[in-house]
């Protein structure tokens, strides 16, 4: 299958202790494994990284195939000894994962950014 | 379209006002014959909610046709044409066409919330016949009741079918693709879903969401 330019594109930043990734506004299935794939690969590399932030503020569609995904990304990242958050989630997708009945309890999850990062324990100190 | 607009341009204020009617009717298909009756559910709803804005804004003052009456004109009394959108389904990124296309169809028929369950319901369907059956075909369709709008999908393969349909639906099962609430957990999205499948025979599962009309 062709890879186009959105798909092996997975915007990933470093923050402290914490790898922030941003989930794409529509994910395919292979996009989702490549953003798994990327995911771990990032964490298996890097250095003192305690915490996983997922934003999954611009997924607009959520099904049963795309939450096994993210809740799999947030086992590996325990693998690696990284708690992972979700942050961000749309109300309309969260009711419809719960009629759905897609369980993500083992998944660690926050409403806001800053929620996300105080759960992480990460303080972002300003050097002024 | 004449008789469209035939009935609205008295009733405009100024040359503005007809034109803004007539640039209405551009945002049709072209290859729509927007004569009364001839208009489908999702664009009577589109021209409905630009005259009834334009008609607002650009009518002589209290001259603006109330909505019932466009309505009329637009349908010439008859329910509207359902819309129909079939999609086949070979790889992940048609899965993720029909999610789209879904979203688009519902978008001002249905609430937010509404229009999620959808494209997640349909989402589950299609990915099901890339998984499982390799190719098949969804079929969307929007149609309007006398106080409901309706939306309905289809999705049909040829695929090996399914063999225990009762042990999915008791919700025992776990698959090897999602969490085993594909079938189950879009059974709850949906006001009713109906399963025909055997081994062999392919699969064949429809469903139904209404909403209140507004």
């Amino acid at each position: 299958m062709q890879r186009t330019a959105v798909e092996s594109f997975i915007p990933l930043l470093r923050l402290g202790h914490c790898v922030f990734v941003s989930v794409p506004s529509e994910l395919s299935d292979s996009q989702a494994r490549f953003l798994q794939d990327t995911v771990s690969q990032r964490l298996s590399e890097a250095v003192g990284v305690r915490g996983l932030v997922m934003d999954v503020s611009a997924l607009s569609i959520v099904d049963s195939f795309a939450a096994k995904i993210l809740g799999e990304t947030a086992s590996i990242a325990r693998q690696f000894g990284v708690k992972a958050v979700l942050v961000g989630m749309r109300p309309a997708v969260a009711i419809t994962l719960v009629e759905l009945g897609v369980d993500l309890r083992h998944v660690e999850t926050a409403l806001t950014l800053e929620r996300a990062l105080e759960k992480l324990r990460v303080r972002i100190v300003s050097l002024e | 379209m004449s008789a469209i607009l035939d009935a609205i341009t008295p009733i405009m204020n100024d040359s503005i006002g007809v034109t803004a009617a007539r640039g209405v009717f551009r945002t049709l298909p072209t290859s729509v014959n927007a004569s009364p009756g001839a208009l489908d559910v999702v664009e009577v709803r589109e021209l409905l909610m630009h005259l009834e804005t334009s008609g607002r804004i650009f009518s002589t003052p209290g001259r603006a046709l109330p909505v019932k009456r466009l309505r009329e004109l637009i349908t010439a009394g008859l329910p509207a044409r359902e819309k129909v959108e079939r999609f086949g389904i070979r790889t992940d990124i048609d899965v993720l066409t029909v999610q789209r296309a879904t979203q688009a169809l519902t978008k001002s028929f249905f609430s937010v919330t509404d229009c999620v369950r959808l494209a997640t319901a349909v989402s589950e369907l299609a990915r099901n016949i890339y998984m499982y059956a390799k190719s098949g075909t969804v079929t969307l369709k929007l149609s309007e009741e006398p106080t409901h709008w309706c939306f309905e999908l289809e999705a049909v393969d040829q695929g090996p079918g399914i063999t225990n349909l009762d042990v999915i639906f008791s919700g025992g099962y776990r698959s090897r693709t999602g969490l085993g609430r594909g079938l189950i957990g879009t059974r709850a999205l949906l006001d009713d879903m109906q399963v025909d499948s055997a081994p062999g025979r392919g699969t064949r599962v429809s469903g139904v969401r209404r909403a209140g009309r507004r």
